[in-house]
């Protein structure tokens, strides 16, 4: 008796059943191979006219955007020339910028010291206050009639000059908003 | 929204002879809510004694007009080397513009035609880059700010430009009883007045009606706690609390660097004025109003 070969269905869940050609999109493989002429023709006519719609408006100008850098300015003939750091330079930079972060820390930390300062002065007003009067201190305590927002103008770099009168009136931005140089094809 | 701070402070408040102990978290409030949560208990203790005996302190509000610096405060030497090293690590990893490709190109052609690789007749330029960077360099040596910038006298304490980066405060001399007295404008809080309605009155009273000035807020920013002296305590008044506001002089215009003060002195109530620096202040007030003010100031 010969012996049949018997194919044992495994215990696989039907989740688990991975086929490749199985996508619901994907659609039917090759299906574009065997096509009649006319067909094609056809199709290819109306990537024409779609193409030839999206010509005729004018190219939209893409704004100016400091962090996307053109395609011409990757390549290689743009590299400036390396200069070489000796290892003292190297370790002079990396102490200096160590003792630039020790500074800053520190001088954010007394800032928010200063603020809590102020606030906690300002607690310690409302406070003696109530012990007052309470009709005071819920006038304190009032969000109308505040100068909200308050606007102010910082400190200037340096002392006027003698007899200078400034020009009346604020500065008006007038570069262009939008760049033609990142439209150009890149440089071969 | 109340946040917690990390400790606990005990306060000690002496009230006709008795004392009163309170303990409270530091908290930074914006509502009446959230204080009432943590004093409630307490304040109603002191509402029903203050309304038996009413509190000897002399309720007062003053003015702290804040002159804001005008000029920056110098770089400090780290901070320059700091900025000359961002500078030159900046420098390095950039890459390069049209400007040095263009020179970079006609120093080549340059070399190439007196070398004899290239005709004469392909210079497109009459005056290279370099030339023209060389003029630019030679007359940036050349250069010398001939401006004479204006002479702030430091000296003079009525000048409200003087020490331009600094923070400066207004303070008047008043009398109070037979002495003259240097201190904050202060006024005695009135009936049917808010605190900081009786600050901008303070402020108007001792400088006139045409001085600008742009208080921040309802609350007052400061306290300030002091006994008269014994010949003019009264049965009614021991001593004084005196709540401070702050307001600013307003600088509004990018390009005005200076400002402006305009007063209308009634001399009966300030005998003389001075706009005074923090460490300055201590020539005029007490240790301990100065003190006060000292940290009102940012």
């Amino acid at each position: 008796m010969a012996l049949k070969k018997v194919f044992f269905s495994l215990p696989v869940c039907s989740s688990r059943w991975i086929s490749t050609s199985c996508s619901r999109s994907a659609g039917f493989q090759g299906s574009k191979a065997n096509i009649p002429l006319e067909m094609k023709l056809r199709m290819i006519e109306r990537k024409k006219r779609r193409v030839e719609k999206l010509s005729k408006q004018p190219l939209a100008f893409i704004p100016i955007t400091d962090f996307f850098i053109p395609y011409s300015w990757k390549m290689d003939k743009r590299a400036r020339s390396k200069l070489e750091i000796s290892e003292e330079e190297e370790d002079k930079r990396v102490l200096l910028e160590k003792e630039w972060a020790r500074k800053t820390f520190r001088s954010r930390k007394q800032e928010s010291w200063k603020i809590k300062l102020l606030l906690r002065h300002q607690q310690r007003a409302l406070e003696e206050l109530r012990q007052e009067s309470e009709k005071l201190y819920n006038a304190a305590l009032q969000c109308e009639d505040l100068s909200i927002p308050f606007t102010c103008r910082g400190p200037v770099q340096s002392t006027p000059l003698e007899g200078y009168l400034p020009p009346l009136g604020g500065y008006e931005h007038t570069d262009p908003l939008f760049s033609k140089d990142d439209l150009s094809l890149p440089e071969v | 929204m109340a946040t917690q701070l990390s400790s606990r402070l005990f306060h000690k408040i002496k009230q006709g002879g008795t004392r009163w102990f309170y303990s409270y978290n530091r908290c930074i409030v914006s509502d009446k809510q959230s204080l009432s949560k943590h004093l409630k208990r307490e304040v109603h203790d002191i509402e029903q004694v203050s309304s038996q005996c009413p509190s000897p302190w002399m309720l007062q509000a003053g003015v702290c007009l804040i002159r804001l610096p005008l000029i920056e405060e110098d770089l400090s030497e780290f901070q320059k080397r700091y900025i000359s090293l961002k500078e030159q690590m900046e420098y390095e990893n950039s890459i390069l513009n049209e400007w040095e490709l263009e020179k970079i190109k006609q120093t080549q052609l340059m070399n190439d035609i007196e070398s004899g690789k290239r005709d004469a007749s392909e210079m497109d330029f009459k005056v290279s880059k370099q030339d023209y960077e060389d003029d630019y360099n030679q007359a940036f040596k050349e250069f010398t700010e001939s401006t004479t910038e204006l002479d702030l006298n430091d000296a003079d304490f009525k000048n409200i430009n003087r020490r331009p980066k600094d923070y400066l405060v207004l303070i008047s001399k008043q009398k109070l009883g037979n002495d003259t007295v240097w201190m904050l404008p202060t006024e005695e809080w009135k009936e049917e007045e808010n605190l900081r309605q009786s600050a901008e009155r303070a402020l108007t009273s001792h400088c006139g009606t045409l001085v600008d000035a742009s208080f921040v807020s309802n609350a007052p920013s400061g306290f300030y706690k002091y006994k008269f002296p014994k010949n003019a305590r009264t049965d009614a008044y021991v001593g004084a609390k005196l709540f401070i506001y702050n307001a600013f002089v307003p600088r509004v215009s990018e390009t005005q660097s200076t400002a402006t003060f305009n007063l209308d002195i009634d001399l009966n109530k300030m005998l003389d004025y001075a706009w005074v620096a923090k460490d300055e202040m201590r020539n005029f007030l007490k240790p301990k109003y100065s003190k006060a003010i000292d940290e009102i100031i940012f």
